[in-house]
């Protein structure tokens, strides 16, 4: 396979530089990941892509690893995220938007840019999220530390989350972590803040893990819950991405719905009582 | 969408899955495979139960997906037509069983007018090879061809039955490879008749067995399924006029079985220059008989 002729093909060019420039809103940045991408690659003889098997497209496959060691460049230069736990049970979207924003200090934007140009999400629920985190991470963006890329060792990756902010611990949310997490919930609904007791909020948390159990869901049905809810995903997206008809995910969706519904109401909290702890 | 429905949605799409995935996280080539719809169905879903489970695989396909769509589309009517079929192949086995039949006939008379490309699979490129050379089944003829192993008339297919019958076969480790075994070979009788996978079926019924002390993980069940999948190509391969990238895509699925002794051996036999059609046929009947009499 001729790596060289594919990736420096007039084609391949601006759609690798399209990506750069969406990545890293920087110009400078955005040259700098670039040249740092190709040198990964090219080395000794594009021996990363050596392991080509030809499971998909040559074009699919090289964009994948151009794009995985963007990444890489942009984990060697911010760090790795370490968001708070809440955070973390919001989902993939949430988490990217953590890293873009307090990590990379990307204008928010331009995180909105980067995550709706596709028209996979819906801007509103973009939009939403990237409000929640400045909102509820005061600190957001203001302890950038640069990594030099000379330094690979693995440690200086690491960024230690800012204080005030809980690192993710394990699985097992503590109630004042319940009592975040609900909070910021109620904020990316764009409704008021209110505040929750914790005690009260552990609980809901022990009656969600209990509906959790009873429900048992199956791999595709937690996925496509992903999918909608965590990562934003327009039903029709989760669709294609599924190959699946659209109609056909939101009925699923609406199913699963209901039997959720029912199982936290099985579990103890009836949906008149989660209104009203919600304040809905 | 109600703001409680999100809230819900978004609770259990939080906790819904909190276990790590039993296999090994996926490639960026298998998730650009996956992004691109070119993985064969049986292994699109376990790519996707994997996804489901496993949030850095999970992450690192979002991305994948946002770069994928920076490609240029060269035709998107022609892209649009490949994932609605896409999306009718995939759900067609959801579908009430008496569409069976209808969707065997729809699906064919797609396959000819619309010029869908075959998965990069090397499996999957077999199985259009022997299609291109003619090798039509009658799915009557291939489950008779079933029946003419005379092992499977013992305690495999008694095990297969069981299985079939959500029982979990009368369990020792050899019963439970024959069983990924078949699941294997029909997984090539129903890729050729278009009806859908068996080694779903084989994975479905693992938690049946997994009260059983002498229990084994599916990576283990994986070669016996992988020589299935061979020696049915084989077997059928010898009944067309195989090809040469048809024998290199056997040898690849081959490569993949390689964990049993006597594969090792079979394929530094058949790798040489002097390979025939007859010869690998006579010799993986063979391998065949004593994989099933073992």
């Amino acid at each position: 396979m001729n790596w060289n002729g594919l990736f420096f093909s007039d084609e391949m060019q601006a759609c690798l530089w399209r990506r750069v420039a969406r990545r890293f809103p920087d110009p400078l940045l955005a040259e700098e990941a670039f040249n740092d991408a190709l040198d990964r690659l090219s080395a000794e003889d594009w021996g990363l892509l050596r392991s080509f098997r030809a499971e998909s497209s040559p074009g699919t496959y090289l964009v994948a690893v151009f794009n995985h060691c963007l990444e890489e460049f942009a984990r060697s230069r911010f760090g790795r995220p370490r968001p708070p736990a809440w955070l973390h049970y919001l989902g993939p979207m949430w988490l990217r938007i953590y890293q873009l924003l307090c990590l990379e200090r990307v204008d928010a934007n331009a995180v909105v840019d980067l995550l709706t140009r596709t028209g996979d999400r819906l801007l509103e629920e973009v939009q939403r999220a990237v409000d929640t985190v400045l909102g509820r991470i005061s600190d957001c963006g203001h302890k950038v530390v640069e990594f030099s890329l000379d330094d690979d060792s693995d440690g200086g990756y690491e960024i230690i989350a800012s204080d005030g902010v809980d690192s993710f611990p394990d699985h097992r949310l503590l109630e004042r972590e319940w009592e975040q997490l609900l909070t910021a919930m109620r904020r990316m609904l764009g409704m008021p803040s209110a505040s929750f007791d914790p005690v009260e909020a552990g609980r809901f948390g022990q009656a969600l893990m209990k509906a959790v159990d009873h429900c048992r869901l199956t791999d595709m049905e937690a996925l496509m819950l992903r999918m909608v809810f965590q990562d934003g995903l327009k039903m029709s997206e989760v669709g294609r991405r599924l190959a699946l008809p659209g109609h056909q995910v939101r009925r699923s969706c609406a199913h699963l719905l209901r039997r959720l519904r029912e199982a936290f109401a099985a579990a103890g909290f009836g949906e008149q009582e989660f209104r009203d702890f919600m304040d809905l | 969408m109600s703001p409680s429905d999100r809230i819900f949605g978004l609770l259990f799409a939080a906790f819904a899955h909190r276990e790590r995935p039993a296999d090994a996280c996926l490639d960026l080539e298998r998730l650009a495979a996956l992004s691109e719809g070119r993985l064969s169905p049986m292994r699109r879903r376990a790519a996707l139960t994997h996804l489901a489970r496993c949030e850095r695989c999970y992450q690192e396909w979002s991305l994948v997906q946002e770069a994928v769509a920076m490609l240029p589309q060269p035709n998107p009517l022609l892209g649009r037509i490949k994932s609605a079929w896409r999306a009718w192949c995939s759900s067609r086995f959801q579908r009430p069983a008496y569409w069976g039949t209808l969707g065997v006939a729809m699906a064919s008379l797609l396959l000819v007018l619309l010029p869908v490309g075959e998965p990069s699979d090397p499996l999957w490129q077999g199985m259009a090879q022997l299609r291109q050379a003619g090798v039509t089944l009658d799915p009557r003829r291939a489950w008779r061809w079933e029946a003419q192993i005379p092992q499977w008339r013992g305690p495999y297919h008694e095990a297969w039955q069981e299985s079939v019958r959500g029982k979990a076969p009368p369990g020792t480790h050899a019963a439970m490879q024959k069983v990924a075994f078949a699941a294997g070979v029909r997984e090539v009788l129903t890729e050729l008749n278009a009806t859908g996978s068996q080694w779903e079926h084989v994975k479905a019924i693992l938690p049946d067995w997994q009260h059983r002390p002498d229990t084994l993980p599916v990576e283990v069940l994986e070669p016996a399924r992988r020589l299935g999948i061979w020696a049915g190509m084989t077997h059928f391969g010898c009944q067309g006029s195989p090809s040469a990238t048809f024998l290199s895509a056997m040898n690849a699925a081959w490569e993949a079985a390689a964990s049993r002794p006597e594969s090792e051996s079979f394929l530094n036999g058949v790798s040489g220059e002097n390979w025939s059609a007859l010869a690998v046929c006579a010799r993986a009947e063979r391998l065949l008989n004593r994989f099933l009499g073992a």
